[in-house]
């Protein structure tokens, strides 16, 4: 197991690097040299000027450069943000778990949705609710998550009921811990709804061939003949069955969040890792990208490790060699 | 050999004509592109015609009643602002001032295929009125001609994106299919390696490496390199699963015999069987490159301005005011959607009749 | 008799066509075996189904009864039938891979016959089972218990799924194919099997099956069938021995 992961790991920290590597030196041609913004700049002390020419080797070449801040990474230094006068570490925190509550959120209410909706399908298979479920998830599989956010944005300002935008009301710091929550609760419905439509769709379409798969199988048939009762057959031993290859969704469909939420993040000025990541990009804020883009790469990697680590616990025919 | 795959074809064919679903989605995109190809002709003004005195004007109204009630020619009064309490544009109708619709009018010059000049378009007003039948944007642009012209840039980056990617995909895959061993493991690796980079922000981060002052052609190619950059590695582990499925069959091995040089094997043995899974695979695909041009425009990072792309068509929609009061901004979505959709149901129906081992549950 | 069937018929729901099962009648006493053949697809599966309501989607019974220790099963509403599956009537299935849910090992799967019928607790089906498991020949009981399904060798496998069936204490078990997934040697082992839990248990076997010789060492009567009507039946010996029908003639020089 553990061989496992490192092999993975093996492979795709260096795809990241080479990929750091390429922006880093393009951004660094084109944007211009990044000590001499930063020694322009009026805002930025000439110690912290000097601090940081000797963390990334600043007025050596960029290659060199490269290899500085990546050696800095492992200590967790990520660099200077030009744009928000701060170390980037301060920066990218706070985004970090924002980017993830809106993910997880998003995560949860896909699969409590999704994975009932799919099951009902199966056992009421070619039904007319059967299909009318099969109808609406082939427009929401189809809807661009970032039209549907723009298009709830139109529908709350009109009705007035929902916050539009933002994480926070800006009277949060005066509310009680409840009303924290509810607010908090709030401003998630929009981005929330917008990022899992799709994934619904998807992901109930996925369950229910699944289910179906499953429900024809011999052990179902074995189960009923066992004289089990029906809820019995199909909560414990078809949903079981159904749901295991999906294990492997949640992780790369932590993943594939990130990258979704980032566009949420920017319409619904959701303060998170992927709005962050827009504003470094269009202020060149070199340090700030690569930061942001390393943070997105491995939080990806995750996701995904997770996911094979999951099916490998779950499966027992993966799991157990066989004995005999 | 060749007899069989034919009528393998037309077999397949008709089962697709027979999915009305299908077939109308086939119409749908059709009209889609020819629109975008005949925009010219087909909208009353050019992506760039502005009035500022039309800014955010809601849709024109086609009257074919005048005043007295009377039936007459369809056409379209002049519309003037004024400011409401909350600062808001209010357009009113000037009865005073009308427009009839014509139909073949000479309208702003384009030239097609570059080089003859023309001011044919379909329909229009005279000069002095507007008509704009889906509403209008900040500057006054006519919406419908600029989702018409937007319309050439959103669904060709599509297939150009998808082109590259897909030889690209083709190469690799092919390759790493009928090699085998090593050969595959390597590819492979280095597939796995792209597809584990998160898409949105390795576009992002491309995007910022290129360079300001690049011109609109130059921005609209990179945008297309970048997109396949990123999406050849999923094309390519497909192929090359049907490649290395393939590899073993008689066929190859008979070829082989008769010292047909490997690449000669793959390119005309191989590769075309993985024909129908190729179109399955691009048809849905292109909906990915199609999106992922939308966000990058929409966020500010693709087509600028003036150029017209569905994409940055919608960036107007980003803040809330506008949202609220010009809602008609939002139709540039809908477009998306209905393209994303066609595509998604065509490949699907592709899918259900050129792969009858998939169990159609 | 404690198994009867009268002219029980199965179709296809809205197909008009030829039945799958059509008119079949046969009956099986008590600790008696009665063994089903025929070709694949000539309804011998099908037929031992529809007495348990097991039949596939879209496939109904048109006609006939099936009684089971005087009740027609046919006409008992499936909530009630729950009660006669596994408990009264058992079904072994014929791949043991295929039939057991991979995902949970051999000792809960009889497990849940035990606590499903019996109610009976955890330390109590434990001991049961294993008690069950070796009655079936199976001497590392514990081990089994603790295995999931793939980890066992087919041999094992079957027994284990023989065992499962047991657990409910049935009157008549329904065997379906029970030595085709297995190899020869140990086709003998599950052969000595049944008869011994024959003579104990005083059990009842309805073995499907195209291998007559299974059929002449085991059953005591049979019933052949051919698409889905009954051609010939009788005692084993006679049958056997002096087949009356082109058919039955024509599966015996087939070597079943």
């Amino acid at each position: 197991m553990v061989k496992y992961i490192l092999k993975r790991l093996l492979i795709a920290f260096p795809m990241l690097l080479v990929m750091a590597l390429l922006t880093f030196v393009l951004m660094q041609k084109t944007a211009g040299n990044y000590y001499d913004l930063l020694k322009m700049d009026p805002r930025v002390s000439p110690e912290t000027v000097e601090r940081y020419v000797r963390l990334y080797q600043l007025d050596r070449p960029v290659l060199v450069q490269f290899l500085s801040w990546a050696k800095n990474l492992f200590r967790l230094e990520f660099g200077y943000s030009f744009y928000y006068n701060i170390p980037v570490k301060n920066v990218i925190a706070g985004r970090l778990l924002n980017t993830f509550i809106l993910s997880f959120a998003s995560i949860l209410v896909t699969w409590l949705i999704a994975i009932p909706l799919g099951t009902f399908a199966a056992l009421n298979r070619n039904r007319f609710w059967d299909r009318f479920i099969q109808t609406c998830s082939y427009f929401a599989l189809s809807t661009p998550s970032f039209f549907l956010a723009m298009l709830l944005l139109y529908l709350g300002s009109r009705s007035g009921w929902i916050p539009l935008g933002g994480m926070r009301s800006a009277h949060y710091a005066e509310l009680s811990l409840a009303g924290k929550c509810f607010d908090l609760l709030g401003h998630l419905i929009i981005p929330v709804a917008a990022l899992s439509v799709a994934s619904i769709g998807a992901l109930q379409r996925i369950m229910r061939g699944n289910m179906l798969e499953v429900l024809g199988q011999q052990y179902i048939l074995t189960a009923r003949a066992k004289g089990l009762p029906e809820h019995r057959v199909i909560f414990r031993h078809a949903l079981r069955n159904a749901l295991n290859p999906l294990v492997t969704l949640l992780g790369y469909e932590f993943s594939s969040l990130l990258s979704g939420a980032a566009l949420i993040e920017i319409i619904c000025s959701w303060p998170g890792l992927g709005s962050l990541m827009l504003t470094a990009v269009r202020s060149k804020d070199v340090y700030l990208v690569m930061a942001s883009f390393m943070m997105g790469g491995v939080l990806f990697l995750i996701g995904n490790l997770l996911a094979d680590i999951l099916l490998a616990r779950l499966d027992p025919r993966i799991r157990y060699e066989r004995l005999s | 050999m060749k007899d069989y795959h034919k009528s393998e074809f037309q077999i397949a064919l008709g089962s697709f004509l027979r999915n009305r679903a299908a077939v109308v989605c086939l119409w749908v995109l059709g009209l889609l592109y020819a629109g975008a190809i005949f925009a010219d002709f087909l909208a009353p003004y050019s992506y760039q015609n502005e009035d500022r005195d039309y800014s955010y004007c809601e849709p024109t109204r086609v009257h074919v009643r005048d005043e007295e009630g009377r039936w007459q020619r369809p056409f379209v009064y002049g519309m003037t602002v004024s400011f409401d309490q909350y600062h808001k544009r209010v357009y009113q109708e000037d009865r005073a001032r009308k427009y009839p619709v014509e139909f073949f009018v000479q309208g702003d010059e384009y030239r097609p295929l570059g080089l003859l000049s023309s001011k044919l378009r379909l329909f229009g007003v005279a000069p002095e009125g507007r008509i704009h039948v889906l509403g209008a944007d900040s500057r006054g642009r006519d919406l419908f001609s600029r989702i018409l012209y937007g319309g050439r840039i959103s669904l060709s980056i599509g297939l150009l994106g998808v082109a590259i990617s897909f030889s690209i995909g083709l190469l690799v895959g092919g390759i790493a299919g009928y090699y085998g061993g090593r050969v595959d493991n390597i590819l492979m690796r280095v597939c796995e390696m792209f597809m584990m980079v998160p898409g949105f922000y390795l576009l992002l981060a491309l995007r910022s490496v290129v360079p300001a002052n690049f011109n609109s052609m130059q921005v609209y190619i990179s945008i297309v390199v970048i997109l396949s950059f990123i999406g050849w590695a999923g094309l390519a582990r497909i192929i090359r699963g049907m490649c290395l499925s393939l590899r073993e069959r008689e066929f190859v091995l008979a070829a082989k015999s008769m010292g047909v040089s490997d690449l000669g094997i793959i390119v005309k043995h191989v590769l075309p069987h993985t024909i129908s899974y190729s179109i399955i695979a691009v048809m849905l695909s292109i909906p990915g490159y199609i999106l992922a041009e939308s966000a990058l425009s929409l966020i500010g990072l693709g087509i600028q301005d003036p150029y017209a792309s569905w994409g940055n068509l919608l960036s107007e929609a980003m803040g809330i005011l506008q949202i609220q009061f010009a809602p008609w901004i939002l139709i540039p979505g809908l477009f998306i959607l209905v393209t994303v959709m066609c595509f998604n149901v065509i490949g699907d129906c592709l899918r259900d009749v050129l792969d009858p081992k998939i169990k159609k549950l | 008799m404690i198994y009867q069937v009268e002219n029980l018929t199965v179709r296809v729901n809205d197909n008009g066509g030829k039945p799958l099962v059509n008119n079949v009648s046969f009956s099986i006493g008590s600790g008696e075996i009665v063994a089903l053949v025929g070709a694949s697809g000539s309804g011998k599966t099908t037929t031992a189904l529809a007495g348990l309501g097991l039949l596939a989607d879209g496939l109904i019974v048109a006609s006939g009864r099936v009684l089971f220790e005087g009740d027609d099963l046919l006409k008992i509403p499936p909530v009630q039938l729950r009660r006669f599956r596994g408990r009264r009537i058992a079904v072994v299935f014929q791949e043991p891979l295929y039939a057991f849910d991979p995902l949970f090992t051999i000792g809960a799967q009889i497990d849940e016959v035990l606590e499903v019928h019996f109610g009976a607790h955890a330390a109590e089906r434990k001991d049961k089972a294993l008690a069950l498991l070796k009655r079936c020949g199976i001497e590392e009981a514990e081990r089994v218990y603790r295995s999931y399904p793939h980890q066992l060798s087919g041999g094992l496998r079957q027994r284990a799924m023989i065992a499962q069936a047991l657990a409910g204490e049935p009157k008549l078990i329904i065997a379906d194919e029970p030595t085709s997934s297995i190899d020869v040697t140990l086709q003998a082992k599950v052969l000595e099997l049944f008869q011994q839990l024959r003579k104990e248990l005083n059990l009842s076997i309805l073995l499907i099956t195209h291998d007559l010789g299974l059929v002449r060492h085991l059953a005591d009567r049979v019933v052949v069938l051919r698409q889905g009507e009954i051609v010939e039946q009788g005692r084993v010996g006679h049958v056997l021995t002096a087949p009356r029908h082109v058919y039955t003639q024509q599966l015996m020089a087939a070597g079943g």
